[in-house]
């Protein structure tokens, strides 16, 4: 079944155009990386899927229906996001972090309930910030506050995780702990899309990844199409190296000359 | 990379020495425990608001007796006032909680940011055209619009994200149009007398106020109190951002503005009667963040009740300090004030360096 299917989605930001004809579509029990480079459009697609921002033409649907007719809150206990920049402006503790996942759910007059607080637990216990529970986050390190605001998504229990760049400034340790997590959590029922700028990591876990070039979609199927010479050369302007010992994966290698529309932007 | 980090000196700073030398845990006391206490402080200082002052009476002679001097003294004229306090101090503690939350600034007050003077002007246009004289309803009504008016040019300006230099700059520019605008119809006033009682109003006072003027502003700064209390969850949101909050349902729009027009009504009314005092919603806050874990919503309801407890204490001082002429309650908070605004404008600048 088909959690997330977008048709020809066009997107435009005062009159540039960010994403021209995207179709793709995200099922139940999958992780998709969503691939590209800087600018191609990766977290415009992102906020699109939230409601943030407006397609100007094409259909967006969610659990097979448009999502235009969800409300607001529907689509915050729907889909859980996660963005790039983790701003904090407060000290607040982790606990507090992560219970605002609880948000849509919540009339601005009631406090948290016993589900809440059971669900908030579970959250944290499954990202293993428990024992960080009370410690203020500004006093947390890099991989720490990552894994916290990743708890903060799944406080909110949503069916589809959208999220950008999760493993950005993370250690190559945190980096696979938050990727197996995902991979984990798509594998129950639940559909997860994942910015990647690491394409050695996005050819490892994502089921499949789409290519997102210049505000279009340049190539998708699984990794070992998608991340073909030709599609690398045409995108990032790259040459890579391929492995297949535990399975596909990719290694960037070198920059190809001549490779300016890239270096342009 | 991060924009706050860029853009605007975290407020992380802000009480993070006192909440490791208070021993207060990072989520501040138990709400039980915060409520109960502050509770009991702002009843001792209503009481003591009700009995202390040049005159020193029993409260209890004064109630039963109805038809005494001390009962005039006791209904007409320390009653409202102290009603006046809570009221106002509330209203300021309140106001500058939501301000310093939506903004995500630990400086954002209504005083520097000019909507007290905005709803100065606002109050004195009504005097100077005398339509107070005709339509008492008008005073609060005009502080309300020159309020609202206030805050929407900052908004306007400074936007809702913008550093803290922005927004001090966008407040300092709005004090002076303000303060340009009141100058001109104090100017324009020939009766001297009139000039006078304007500009003692302004100085800020809870003295010789009624229960007409309680009456007057009450629906007003209920209401305000209303749109801002319920912003409390909007606000917690808020603190990962303005994106995270859109995608945890928040409605950005309807949140400001809730925050505009809650600060307008209610610190416009409260200005229109009492007068600009200033540095309570500055204050208050700041004091409040540690106990509440910094919990932007926790924060709106400790900042009320410590607001009010502020401003009955300050006006309990003003009445028992020797000297020849009453002092006014603005003169004495912008005093006490001030040095703390410059206190903290040094430690955000000891941190960014």
């Amino acid at each position: 079944m088909n959690l997330i299917r977008t048709e020809s989605l066009s997107v435009s930001l005062d009159g540039v155009t960010i994403l021209d004809d995207v179709s793709f579509s995200l099922a139940k029990g999958e992780i998709v990386g969503l691939v590209g480079p800087n600018g191609a459009g990766k977290t415009t697609v992102l906020k699109t899927l939230m409601g943030l921002l407006k397609a100007e033409r094409g259909s967006v649907e969610v659990f097979g229906k448009p999502l235009g007719s969800f409300s607001r809150r529907e689509i915050a206990r729907k889909l859980g996001y996660l963005p790039q920049e983790t701003e904090i402006h407060w000290p607040l503790v982790v606990e507090r972090i992560v219970a605002l996942g609880r948000v849509p759910y919540l009339m601005p007059w009631e406090d948290l309930g016993e589900d809440d607080e059971r669900i908030i637990a579970d959250a944290m216990r499954a990202t293993d910030t428990l024992p960080l529970r009370k410690r203020r986050v500004d006093r947390l390190a890099g991989g720490e506050k990552a894994l916290v605001m990743i708890a903060r998504l799944l406080a909110g229990e949503p069916e589809i995780l959208l999220a950008d760049e999760p493993v950005q400034g993370l250690d190559p340790s945190h980096s696979l702990q938050v990727m197996e997590f995902l991979r984990n959590v798509a594998g129950n029922g639940r559909g997860v899309l994942v910015v990647l700028h690491d394409l050695a990591l996005a050819s490892r876990f994502c089921h499949r990844i789409l290519l997102l070039h210049g505000g279009k979609l340049m190539a998708s199927g699984r990794p070992e199409e998608v991340f073909s010479p030709a599609n690398l050369k045409t995108s990032y302007h790259i040459e890579a190296k391929y492995g297949n010992g535990d399975g596909f994966y990719v290694v960037p290698w070198r920059r190809i000359a001549g490779g300016s529309d890239h270096a342009k932007k | 990379m991060n924009r706050s980090d860029t853009r605007s000196p975290r407020p992380v700073s802000q009480g993070a020495d006192c909440h490791t030398r208070c021993g207060i845990s990072g989520d501040g006391v138990p709400g039980w425990l915060l409520y109960s206490v502050l509770g009991t402080l702002l009843a001792a200082a209503f009481l003591g608001s009700l009995s202390l002052g040049t005159l020193k009476y029993s409260l209890w002679d004064a109630i039963r007796d109805p038809s005494s001097d001390l009962a005039f003294i006791f209904w007409d004229i320390r009653l409202p006032r102290a009603v006046l306090g809570l009221l106002v101090g509330a209203t300021l503690g309140l106001a500058g909680a939501a301000m310093q939350g939506f903004l995500r600034n630990p400086l954002a007050e209504p005083g520097i940011l000019g909507v007290t003077g905005g709803a100065a002007l606002g109050a004195v246009a009504v005097f100077y055209t005398g339509l107070v004289a005709v339509f008492p309803m008008m005073l609060p009504v005009g502080g309300i619009a020159g309020a609202f008016v206030s805050v929407l040019l900052l908004y306007l300006f400074a936007g809702t994200l913008a550093s803290v230099q922005t927004l001090i700059l966008a407040g300092v520019a709005i004090n002076v149009i303000a303060f340009a605008g009141t100058s001109l119809m104090l100017n324009l006033v020939k009766d001297p007398y009139a000039v006078l009682d304007i500009v003692f109003w302004q100085m800020g006072s809870l003295a010789d106020r009624s229960f007409r003027h309680v009456v007057l502003i009450l629906p007003f700064v209920l209401a305000g109190w209303g749109l801002l209390l319920w912003d409390g969850r909007a606000l917690e949101a808020l603190s990962l951002g303005e994106t995270t909050a859109s995608s945890l349902g928040i409605s950005l729009r309807r949140l400001r503005a809730r925050v505009v027009l809650g600060t307008a009504l209610a610190v416009g009314a409260s200005v229109a009667v009492c007068g600009s005092i200033g540095f309570v919603g500055l204050i208050v806050p700041h004091l409040m963040r540690p106990l509440v874990g910094y919990r932007p919503g926790r924060l709106l309801g400790a900042s009320a009740l410590g607001g009010a407890i502020l401003l009955l204490g300050s006006d309990i001082a003003v009445r028992l300090v020797p000297s020849l002429v009453e002092l006014k309650l603005g003169v004495v908070t912008s005093l006490v004030g001030a040095p703390f605004f410059l206190l903290l404008i040094f430690q955000m600048r000891k941190k960014i360096v």
